[in-house]
């Protein structure tokens, strides 16, 4: 487990045609263009011109928390950390909305994380950097839930 | 529950027993079979430039690996089916690799590919392109059409778009449905349909004689002998094309290899048949 202040860089070190999407059905050597709607990937566009601290910068949020469990785990004993990555892993897997109609409510994990009295951009940028262009359709959501 | 407890047990707590693993596990991973390759970037901030520094004759002539290029191939429709008919030389900058390349991939008995540009990223993209095809062949249960495979292997291209890869080869083949098919596919992502191509350091010479003697009507035997011919004048005058010519007649049943003719034989042959080529001595 780690105790870690500043992320890992999460720079891709290896690419295929599969690694930033899913391959598709009728031609599973390459992404599946249709599915994500952006139309053909231009791999060079994902790996070139990326800032030095994107990678790190992405996992801000995972390190903290993974280090808050640790300090938990250390300090009250493995059951805390082990009950609250329950509770957050039973929401996830009895939530589903589907992003169509505005993804699920997030006032359960809101509570869990701490997050319930403060407002920050991630409540409005809901997704991050990557999203907005492309919501998920509903059955590569489903799919994805049930485990397909 | 049993996968979240053993996440913080005392196991998982030494990082470099798991730093240890983590590596071995992805070398374990790579011994099996992808349907594609991966590829290792180096963590600059520019990774696909780096082989491009490397490799690029044109930027950098001092670059100490030199990709095998130049050629000549060609490819047209006609009444019978269609006409393949490449050289097979190898160069890697200023000298001569090989002069018996291979520079047709038979991608399955009733698909040609045409090899121009670097000799490494066609062979091994179009093997690839042979494997998609019979997987399509295996789940729709019915041969892959021209269009699809061309389609396949031109977004696969332009998916590594900018990242130097070399290829300009052409998809020939004949389907039910589509009759004699060719499809030009190019590193850029280019992908054409058309009745007459030819491709390569040598292709304007071969345009000459193909474009004054192509007409829909001509019989097989014209036909391969106008192959033949073309790349002939390329092989002439392009520095980059030689070696010996290899024909290829693709018909409703799938392609017919038609032999291997050495320039150096065949040149003279010609020049007295034809009584061409006068400005060379005899």
């Amino acid at each position: 487990m780690s105790l870690r202040l500043i992320p890992d860089n999460n720079q891709v070190s290896s690419i295929s045609t599969t690694t930033f999407g899913e391959a598709a059905a009728s031609a599973p050597g390459l992404q599946d263009i249709l599915k994500t709607g952006e139309g053909p990937l231009n791999l060079a566009s994902k790996v070139n011109n990326r800032h030095p601290l994107e990678g790190r910068i992405s996992n801000w949020e995972q390190t903290q928390y993974e280090t808050r469990l640790e300090t938990y785990r250390r300090v009250f004993g493995a059951g805390e950390p082990i009950k609250r990555t329950m509770e957050l892993q039973i929401i996830e897997s009895t939530d589903f909305k589907p992003s169509l109609l505005g993804g699920s409510d997030p006032l359960h994990k809101d509570i869990l994380l701490n997050r319930d009295s403060s407002v920050t951009w991630e409540d409005i940028y809901k997704g991050g950097f990557e999203s907005g262009n492309n919501v998920k359709d509903f059955h590569s959501e489903l799919e994805n839930k049930v485990g397909i | 529950m049993n996968s979240i407890a053993s996440q913080f047990t005392n196991n998982n707590n030494n990082i470099i027993r798991n730093e240890i693993n983590s590596v071995t596990h992805e070398f374990a991973q790579q011994n099996s079979l992808n349907l594609v390759p991966s590829i290792t970037l180096p963590p600059i901030s520019q990774p696909t430039d780096f082989l491009r520094a490397h490799t690029d004759d044109e930027t950098n002539p001092d670059c100490k690996i030199k990709i095998a290029h130049g050629t000549t191939t060609l490819a047209f429709r006609y009444q019978g089916g269609i006409i393949v008919a490449v050289d097979s030389r190898a160069t890697a900058g200023n000298w001569i690799a090989s002069q018996t390349v291979n520079k047709v991939i038979r991608i399955n008995p009733f698909l040609l590919g045409t090899m121009a540009g670097g000799a490494a990223d066609c062979q091994y993209w179009e093997t690839w392109l042979g494997t998609q095809c019979r997987l399509h062949e295996l789940r729709e249960k019915e041969r892959i059409s021209v269009a699809a495979a061309s389609k396949i292997l031109g977004n696969l291209v332009y998916q590594y778009k900018g990242m130097g890869l070399s290829m300009g080869t052409m998809v020939c083949g004949y389907t039910k449905k589509e009759g004699p098919t060719i499809y030009y596919v190019d590193s850029d992502g280019t992908r054409l349909k058309g009745d007459l191509f030819c491709v390569g350091s040598g292709q304007t010479f071969a345009y000459g004689v193909l474009d004054s003697e192509y007409k829909w009507e001509l019989t097989d035997e014209e036909a391969l002998y106008l192959g033949k011919r073309s790349i002939l004048a390329a092989t002439h005058r392009d520095a980059y094309s030689g070696g010996s010519i290899n024909l290829y007649h693709v018909t409703e049943k799938g392609w017919i290899y038609h032999g291997n003719h050495n320039v150096g034989d065949i040149f003279w042959d010609i020049k007295e048949q034809e009584k061409s080529f006068n400005n060379v001595d005899g």
